[in-house]
């Protein structure tokens, strides 16, 4: 029973609800709860939970439900020819699991990120109803239609990016209500009217582009707009110039000018006059032979952190500082592709700072730095952010959050005396989330990211035990430096997929292997290579070890004993059958991960199962001699130097 | 595993070759004036601390991709630099005038520096300037009566330097003009009536920012 795990990210109140509803199907799990009951089962499950006085949360879960009810009226009001809003699954019990919005520790929606993902039709007033969103990224679409006024209710956004779209009608007053609003971008639609007086009021603001629309009237000139340039409001058909100020040195000094100062700077005027004439005609003419450009026009500070794909530069000195010159009491850990060292920054937020091993080509800076920026784009509740980089001639780093409960694989086998074993719940927590953010890397990033090393050191807990896949993207940076050259394998043994290991090519279903494997070091604690276990007499391989046991159905061998029996059965074997769906050694009959993740949601396993067990049962009439998937593994894995398999991060 | 991988690492590099192809046009190409003015001000200033590493003429090639910026102490909007923040990085030389090329600059920070010479008077075709901060440094000259062109200056700051001359009285022109400091340089004759005495609701500038400039005198 996988189905209807209820996303859960907050602290406190949501995640204990999401335990309770758990519990809830838990303990009448015989009943299957279709996934689109789910809707009606929440409402359901609202009541319930106010008559049981769970009041601190009341609050918090109505709240998720009219969430996902603005943003799938949003959806219902768009095309969406990409298919990038296929996981906004109006069934699901808030929308923070869905791709391109980000939630607070609150489940409240805080982003929608959907620059450039060429929407057409209109917004809806809806949006209005988030009461939390900070950043509406709808640039770069086709979206029509009007603003709606009901934006001016988003008492906490940030950031409002809607250009380049053909939205037309006026830009709302309403928006003048937008208290906390530092960036404001309307340019290359075709809005109309006035420029409302009200944003002036809005002394957050800035960053203000309203070029290339068919704006008419005065250029306000008062309040936050003294800082707006007229690069803020090209190509409109507002009054020009400016009105008012400011006005450009006179050519001549004024005649009342003169009189009033005249006793103090009679002498200089008439030398200032020619002084000025001349450096201004040259302006005049210089500005004529300068094309218009359209730029964004910026006023001073603004957090180079806040905008969607920016990533922060750190100088090293910043990150030698924070991380004790790279102290070895520091490492967290040692990977393939360097050390991860624990640091503190100047604003005292913790990080992992990963040092990449050198060995680099010269010039390859612009690549890394396309490179990096690509992972920077992949942004998903359930993939390691990256907050920024360094890049210096001799150092390539990479910072990312710290993750407070480290890696799964740490937490199921160095976990220290004093924490308890991450209990069955949060090992299916985990798988599920894994699998979405596995799913996103490889269907929602543009090029597609394969991981080439999934596995449970390189899953992180973050303080919720929600997982969070890292490491992405690092196989391809690293191989930058030697694309003339055999590309070699990365990843770890036990994991690797049996095409990845012979051919040495990788795909999304690579991933999915690793994936399966990962599955199985969840469920039994074990390592995918022990070999501790050749001395038992067991297979060496993980795989082979589970099959061997699910065949004799001894479950109770398999299973992490530091669950102590505490899991359901049911529960367990369907999450293994994932695992061997996911391990099977032709790649192509491998589920891809978004399927994974409707599986593990409760949707298509048992057919999935029935039709894998069919083909097992005939294959192994048809193998019964040669046993392909032992040797290969063990054969091929020999040749390949420890270096080049990444351990632990 | 070798001898296998021949037709697959064939494949896998044509796989590549076209991700980096895709990825390489990603990137947005840069603006020459930009290239231009930060180029010069790298020649013109010297960096004994080696604090700007990656002030190099690749980077200046591309200092911006859209609104992320490669380079220390830049900051990009749209792929233009809009504002150069080097502070207190213990900087010599001088300020070039072909800064002026970085025509989208809105403000300009190089305080806290050791930096000499003049205020260039090309600043003037910094026409989207909002923010100038000159301060505690040890520039000399006057201040050019020209940075009036700058009609959007929000803030001029010169305070510590080895300012000469007198303050133009010009800049009392600048109607967006909040906040002007001046203090502790050698400037001379009287202080304008044009910013300390503005008409009407403009902002008046306190006596504080005229401090410290012993021939300076006049009303504030």
């Amino acid at each position: 029973m996988l189905s209807g795990i209820p996303a859960r990210n907050g602290n406190g109140g949501a995640a204990d609800l999401g335990d309770l509803a758990f519990f809830l199907f838990v303990l009448d799990s015989r009943i299957w709860l279709p996934t689109k009951c789910l809707c009606e089962f929440r409402s359901l499950f609202v009541t319930v939970l106010v008559k049981i006085a769970f009041c601190a949360d009341e609050l918090n879960f109505p709240s998720e439900a009219v969430l996902g009810d603005a943003l799938n009226a949003l959806k219902s009001n768009l095309a969406d020819p990409n298919n990038v809003l296929q996981s906004w699954d109006a069934t699901l019990v808030n929308p923070c699991t869905w791709f391109h919005v980000s939630c607070n520790s609150e489940n409240s929606v805080t982003r929608v990120d959907l620059g450039n993902a060429n929407l057409t039709g209109t917004l809806v007033s809806q949006l209005g109803q988030l009461p939390n969103l900070q950043y509406l990224e709808l640039y770069s679409n086709n979206i029509s239609g009007k603003i709606p006024e009901e934006l001016g209710n988003l008492a906490n956004l940030v950031s409002l990016d809607l250009y380049t779209n053909n939205l037309s009608g006026p830009i709302p007053t309403t928006l003048g209500n937008l208290g906390k609003l530092r960036f404001l971008r309307l340019n290359n639609n075709s809005l109309s009217g006035t420029i409302p007086m009200t944003l002036t009021n809005v002394t957050s603001l800035q960053v203000l582009d309203l070029s290339n629309n068919v704006l008419t009237g005065d250029i306000p000139i008062n309040g936050s707009f003294t800082m707006f340039t007229p690069i803020s409001f090209s190509n409109n058909k507002l009054n020009n110039p400016p009105p008012s100020p400011p006005p450009p040195i006179p050519s001549t000094p004024s005649p009342s000018a003169g009189t009033t100062t005249g006793a103090i700077a009679g002498g200089v005027a008439a030398a200032a006059a020619l002084f000025f004439a001349i450096p201004a005609i040259a302006l005049a003419m210089w500005r004529r032979k300068k094309p218009q450009d359209h730029f964004f026009d910026v006023p001073a500070e603004e957090d180079p952190e806040v905008h969607l794909g920016q990533l922060k530069r750190f100088s090293l000195r910043e990150l030698q500082v924070a991380t004790d010159n790279f102290a070895n009491k520091n490492i967290l850990g040692r990977g393939g592709f360097g050390k991860v060292y624990r640091g503190r920054l100047a604003d005292g937020s913790l990080v992992a700072v990963k040092r990449l091993k050198e060995e680099r080509t010269q010039g390859g800076e612009l690549q890394f730095q396309t490179e990096v920026e690509m992972i920077s784009m992949a942004v998903h509740r359930n993939l390691l952010r990256l907050r920024g980089f360094c890049m210096t001639p001799t150092e390539r780093v990479l910072v990312y959050p710290y993750m407070a409960n480290g890696s799964v694989a740490s937490c199921l086998r160095d976990r220290p005396e004093s924490r308890p074993p991450l209990d069955w719940q949060i090992r299916k927590r985990i798988s599920l989330g894994s699998a979405r953010g596995l799913a996103y890397l490889h269907d929602h990033c543009d090029p597609k990211i394969i991981h080439r090393d999934v596995k449970a050191a390189n899953i992180l807990l973050d303080e919720e035990f929600e997982a969070v896949v890292g490491d992405f993207g690092l196989a391809k940076l690293m191989d930058y430096k030697d694309t003339h050259v055999t590309t070699a394998v990365r990843g770890t043994i036990g994991h690797i997929a049996p095409e990845y290991l012979s051919t040495g090519k990788s795909s999304e279903k690579t991933d999915v292997f690793g994936y399966g494997v990962m599955l199985l070091e969840l469920i039994t604690g074990q390592r995918a290579f022990d070999l501790a276990r050749l001395a038992n007499d067991d297979d060496v391989m993980l795989l082979d070890w589970v099959k061997g046991l699910l065949k004799d159905r001894r479950l109770e061998t398999l299973v992490d004993s530091d669950l102590q029996g505490n899991y359901v059965d049911d529960e367990v074997e369907q999450l293994i059958q994932v695992a061997l769906l996911c391990t099977q050694s032709t790649a192509s009959e491998r589920p891809k991960m978004s399927e994974v993740v409707r599986m593990l949601e409760g949707d298509g396993l048992a057919e999935r199962w029935e039709e894998w067990q069919k083909e097992e049962m005939f294959r192994q009439d048809l193998n019964h001699t040669r046993h392909p998937n032992t040797h290969w593994i063990v054969d091929s894995t020999s040749h390949i130097s420890p270096d080049e398999l990444s351990g632990p991060r | 595993m070798k001898g296998g991988g021949g037709g697959g690492g064939l494949v896998w590099r044509a796989l590549l070759a076209s991700v980096l192809t895709c990825a390489a046009l990603r990137t947005t190409s840069s603006d020459p004036s930009d290239e231009a003015c930060l180029t010069h001000l790298s020649e013109s200033i010297q960096d004994p601390t080696r604090s700007l590493q990656n002030w190099t003429k690749a980077t200046f090639a591309n200092p911006c991709n859209g609104f992320t910026s490669y380079l220390r102490g830049a900051t990009c909007n749209n792929g233009r630099i809009y504002k150069l923040s080097l502070t207190n990085l213990s900087l010599r030389g001088s300020i070039s005038p072909y800064l002026a090329n970085c025509t989208n600059l809105q403000a300009l920070d190089l305080s806290s520096n050791a930096l000499t010479g003049p205020i260039p008077t090309d600043l003037q075709y910094l026409v989207n300037l909002a923010v100038l901060n000159l301060s505690s440094n040890r520039l000399n000259g006057p201040i050019p009566p020209q940075l009036t062109m700058c009609a959007y200056l929000n803030v001029i700051d010169l305070h510590d330097n080895l300012l000469t001359g007198q303050i133009p009285q010009q800049l009392g022109l600048l109607l967006r003009l909040s906040a002007f400091d001046v203090s502790n340089n050698r400037l001379s004759g009287p202080i304008p009536a044009t910013l300390t005495n503005r008409s009407g609701n403009l902002p008046k500038i306190n006596a504080s920012s005229f401090e410290g400039n012993k021939d300076l005198f006049g009303s504030p």
